[in-house]
C-alpha cells in the first residue's frame, strides 16, 4: 500500500504539487484548479482499481490515513458501543453498501448553505440504516439512531439540563424524526429552538404537565446559557435557578411593554432598556460578572423574545 | 516492475493481516519503554544489521521472520535483503496499526461509558482528546526512534503526500521532540481551560494576563530542555509571536527579515488578541483595559519594527498588505456573487418544479370533472401569463373593501371567481364554470 502511494504520488506530484512553504513564509491555501481536480481524481480511481486488481481487496485510501493519523470519527466511532464481531459486520456492510463512504463522511461537500448541509447529513444517515438493519438487531439498530442521527444530536443539545430517561429521548426522537426536523432550515430551527411553545407542547402531550413544566424551564436558551456560563465560573446551581427567573420576569415585563398600546415607541425602547438594565444588575448579583455576560451573547429581542410593537 | 510491486503489496497485506489478528488475539505489540530508547538510529541503512540469533528452527519461512520486537523485525527483514524503504513502510504501517488499535479500545471504552440522552462532559471531552494526543505523541516517538525520520517525512511517504510543510522540531533530537511536544501538549491544555473560561464572555484584563504568564512558563520549560540556539530556532518556527507575524504582517522578503521581526515580537509578547467567542463574534466589545493595552502593544511593535527593518521597507510592507487583502476582498466577492448566483439558479429550479407539481394537481382535479388534459393546461398556462396583472387588480381590490373580515372575504371570493370564470369559460367552454366551481371547493 505505501509503495502504491509513493508511487501514484510521484503521478499526483506532476498534475498538481503544493509549494512547500518555509517556516518564514505566510501559509497559503493552495488548491488545485477544477481540471487538476479532475485528473486527481480519475487517478485515484485507477489506484483503486490497481490494487483491487493485485490483491483482489479493497484498502481504502482514507482509512490508511486514519491509521497513520490515528482517528476514529463517523459511523466507525458511532458503532464502537456494539461487540467487536458486530461492529465488524456493520462497517462491512456499509463499505460493500457505499465504498467512498469513509471519505464522504470525513468531508460532506461545501456549497448550497447549512440547510443543504443538514438534509445531505440527516439524508446519508438515513440511507445507513437499511444497510445496517442487515448486520444489527432491531435494537442495536436503534441504539445506533439514538447515539448518532443528527435529530437526536440536535436533540441532546436542547435537552442537556432535561435528565431525560432513555425512554424519555427516544420518544422525543421519534417524534422529531416523525416531523422531518432533520430536513428542516436553519431559520426555522432557530425559531422552534428561541420559542419553546410548539416543543414544550409536544412534551405535554408525551409525558405531562410535570414535566412540560420542567422542560420549558431547562430547555430555554436564556437557561442552558445562564446554566452553562455560570458551570463555567464555579457558581452554585440554585444561583442559575434564580438567575432564570430574573430573566424569565424581565422577560414578561418586556412583553407587557411592547404589547402596550398607550406606549409610543421610543418609550417602549426606553422602558425596555430600563428593564435590561436591571435584571442585568441583578444578574450580576447572582451569578457574577463572568457568568452575567454570557447570558448577554443574545441581542436584546431575542434574548427577552420579541413581541410585536 | 509489476511482479515485484505485486510482491511487495502482498508481504503489507499479509502484515496488515497478521497485525490485526495479533491485535485481537494476542497482547498488544510490546512498546519501547521510553527509557530504553537511545539516541535516534539514523538511517536503517547506515546501521548494521545485527546477526539472526533465533535458538529454535521456525516452523514457516515467516515464523522466521516475525517478532513482536520491532528492532528485531527490522533486522531479520534487512538480513533478508529487504529494501530499506520497504522495511520503514512494512514497520511503520504496522506500529501505526497497534497505536490505531489503543486508540480504538479507549474510545470504545469512552463510547461504550456514555450517556446517551445528553451531551458528553466537558471534562470528558478534554480527558479523551489529552488521551489521544499522548497516544499520537508516543506513537510519534516510537517511531521516530526506530526509524530515524522525522514524523512529518515518516507520515507524508507512508500516505505519498507531497511535503508542503516542515516539522518545527525537525532539528532537534528525538528525546528533545518528544519533551517539546509533551510541554506543548501541556500548555495547549492550559491555554484552551482559560480560553474556555472565557468562552462565556471576553477574556478580561486578568485573563489576558494569565495567558501570557503560560506562554512564559512554556517558554522556561522549554529553555529547561533546549539549548539557547535551539529554544530561538524553535521560537521562530512555533510561538505565538511567530504566529503573529505570518498571520498579521505580509511576507517577509527573506528569512533574516522574518527572524527579526519575530525577534521584535517576542521581546514585546505580541500575540493573536485574547478575545472571546461574543468579542470574535462582534456582539460584545472587549475589555477596555484589554483592548487599551493591546492597541499600545501594538503601537509599540510597529515603532520597534520600523527601527529594525526601516521606515521605507515598512512602507513597502504595509502597501504590500494592502494589496493582500484587497485581492482577499476581491477573491470573497467573488465567491459571493458566484453563491448568490448558484441560489438564484437553485430558487429557479424549485420555482419550476413547484408549477409542476401545481401543474400536475390542476390537470388530475380538471380530469375528474371531464375536463381534457389540453384544455386544463391551456387554462394553466393563460392564468400563469395573467398572474401579475391580476395579482395586481385583487391587492387593488382588497385595499377598497369595506366591511367585516367576513365580508370581505366573500367580496374577494367572488371577484376571484368571476375573473377566472371568465377565463376558463374563453378557453374551455362551457365546462368552465363547473371548473371554477371545483376549484372554489373547501379545502382547494
Amino acid at each position: 500500500m505505501a509503495d502504491l502511494n509513493q508511487l501514484f504520488a510521484a503521478r499526483a506530484a506532476a498534475i498538481w504539487k503544493p509549494r512547500v512553504r518555509e517556516y518564514w513564509q505566510k501559509s497559503k491555501d493552495e488548491q488545485p484548479s477544477p481540471e487538476q481536480e479532475k485528473q486527481l481524481l480519475a487517478l485515484s480511481k485507477e489506484k483503486t482499481a490497481v490494487l483491487q486488481e493485485l490483491l483482489s481487496v479493497r484498502l481504502g485510501e482514507q482509512r490508511m490515513r486514519d491509521t497513520v493519523y490515528l482517528r476514529v470519527y463517523g459511523s466507525e466511532r458511532d458503532l464502537l458501543f456494539l461487540p467487536a464481531d458486530k461492529r465488524a459486520a456493520a462497517l462491512q456492510a456499509l463499505a460493500d453498501a457505499d465504498p467512498e463512504r469513509k471519505a464522504d463522511e470525513l468531508d460532506l461537500p461545501g456549497g448550497g448553505g447549512l440547510t443543504a448541509y443538514r438534509a445531505l447529513e440527516q439524508k446519508r444517515f438515513d440511507e445507513t440504516l437499511p444497510t445496517l438493519a442487515k448486520a444489527l438487531s432491531p435494537a442495536e439498530l436503534e441504539e445506533f439512531r439514538l447515539r448518532g442521527s443528527p435529530t437526536a444530536n440536535a436533540l441532546r443539545n436542547e435537552v442537556q439540563y432535561f435528565n431525560c430517561t432513555p425512554e424519555e429521548f427516544r420518544q422525543l426522537a421519534d417524534s422529531r424524526e416523525d416531523a422531518g426536523e432533520g430536513y428542516k432550515n436553519p431559520g426555522e430551527l432557530e425559531a422552534s429552538y428561541m420559542d419553546r411553545t410548539a416543543a414544550t407542547a409536544e412534551v405535554r402531550k408525551l409525558f405531562g404537565d410535570e414535566r412540560a413544566k420542567e422542560f420549558e424551564r431547562v430547555t430555554d436558551p436564556c437557561y442552558i446559557r445562564t446554566r452553562r456560563a455560570a458551570e463555567e465560573q464555579g457558581v452554585p446551581l440554585e444561583r442559575v435557578d434564580q438567575a432564570w427567573e430574573v430573566i424569565r420576569d424581565a422577560r414578561a415585563a418586556v412583553g407587557l411593554v411592547w404589547k402596550s398600546t398607550n406606549l409610543a415607541g421610543q418609550e417602549k425602547n426606553r422602558q425596555t432598556q430600563a428593564l435590561v438594565q436591571q435584571a442585568e444588575a441583578r444578574l450580576n448579583e447572582l451569578v457574577g460578572q463572568k457568568a452575567a455576560r454570557g447570558v448577554r451573547f443574545f441581542p436584546v429581542d431575542s434574548y427577552f423574545g420579541k413581541p410585536s410593537p | 516492475m509489476r511482479r515485484l510491486l505485486q510482491l511487495n503489496l502482498l508481504l503489507n497485506i499479509l502484515l496488515l493481516v497478521a497485525v490485526g489478528w495479533r491485535s485481537v488475539h494476542q497482547p498488544p505489540l510490546n512498546r519501547l519503554p521510553r527509557g530504553e530508547v537511545g539516541p535516534p538510529a539514523g538511517k536503517l541503512s547506515q546501521r548494521p544489521a545485527p546477526p539472526r540469533a533465533p535458538a529454535f528452527q521456525p516452523a514457516t519461512p515467516w515464523a522466521a521472520i516475525e517478532s513482536a520486537d520491532p528492532r528485531r523485525f527490522i533486522a531479520n527483514l534487512r538480513a533478508l535483503g529487504c529494501p530499506d524503504e520497504t522495511i520503514r513502510d512494512i514497520v511503520a504501517l504496522r506500529i501505526c496499526r497497534a497505536f490505531w488499535d489503543r486508540l480504538v479500545e479507549l474510545e470504545t471504552a469512552s463510547v461504550r461509558a456514555w450517556d446517551f440522552t445528553r451531551n458528553r462532559d466537558e471534562r470528558e471531552w478534554r480527558e479523551s482528546w489529552r488521551q489521544q494526543r499522548e497516544l499520537r505523541n508516543e506513537m510519534i516517538y516510537t517511531l521516530e526512534s526506530l526509524l530515524g525520520q522525522d514524523w512529518l517525512v515518516l507520515s507524508g511517504a507512508l500516505l505519498g503526500l507531497s511535503e508542503e510543510r516542515r516539522d518545527p522540531t525537525g532539528c532537534l533530537s528525538v528525546e528533545k521532540r518528544r519533551q517539546v511536544r509533551e510541554v506543548d501538549l501541556r500548555y495547549v491544555e492550559l491555554k484552551r481551560d482559560l480560553a474556555r473560561k472565557g468562552s462565556s464572555g471576553p477574556l478580561d484584563a486578568e485573563g489576558a494576563a494569565q495567558l501570557k504568564e503560560l506562554e512564559r512558563q512554556r517558554q522556561t520549560e522549554l529553555a529547561a530542555i533546549l539549548s539557547p540556539q535551539e529554544l530561538e530556532d524553535y521560537l521562530y518556527r512555533k510561538s505565538p509571536a511567530a504566529d503573529y507575524v505570518r498571520q498579521n504582517l505580509s511576507e517577509a522578503k527573506s528569512e533574516s527579515e522574518f527572524r527579526a521581526m519575530v525577534k521584535v515580537a517576542l521581546d514585546l509578547e505580541m500575540a493573536k488578541s485574547p478575545t472571546a467567542a461574543a468579542q470574535r463574534m462582534g456582539v460584545e466589545p472587549g475589555d477596555p483595559a484589554v483592548t487599551k493595552a493591546e492597541a499600545e502593544r501594538k503601537a509599540a511593535f510597529e515603532q520597534r519594527l520600523k527601527e529594525v527593518v526601516g521606515a521605507a521597507r515598512m512602507a513597502e510592507r504595509q502597501a504590500e498588505e494592502e494589496l493582500r487583502l484587497a485581492d482577499e476582498r476581491k477573491l470573497q466577492a467573488a465567491q459571493q456573487a458566484e453563491e448568490e448566483q448558484r441560489l438564484a439558479a437553485e430558487r429557479a429550479l424549485q420555482g419550476a418544479q413547484e408549477e409542476q407539481r401545481q401543474r400536475g394537481r390542476f390537470t388530475e382535479m380538471a380530469a375528474s370533472i371531464g375536463i381534457a388534459e389540453a384544455d386544463a393546461q391551456r387554462f394553466f398556462d393563460r392564468v400563469k401569463e395573467l398572474e401579475p396583472i391580476l395579482k395586481a387588480k385583487f391587492a387593488a381590490t382588497e385595499k377598497s373593501l369595506s366591511g367585516t373580515e367576513e365580508e370581505k372575504r366573500k367580496q374577494m371570493d367572488d371577484l376571484a371567481k368571476a375573473e377566472l370564470g371568465e377565463i376558463a369559460v374563453e378557453i374551455i367552454g362551457a365546462k368552465g364554470e363547473a371548473l371554477i366551481r371545483k376549484m372554489a371547493e373547501p379545502g382547494r
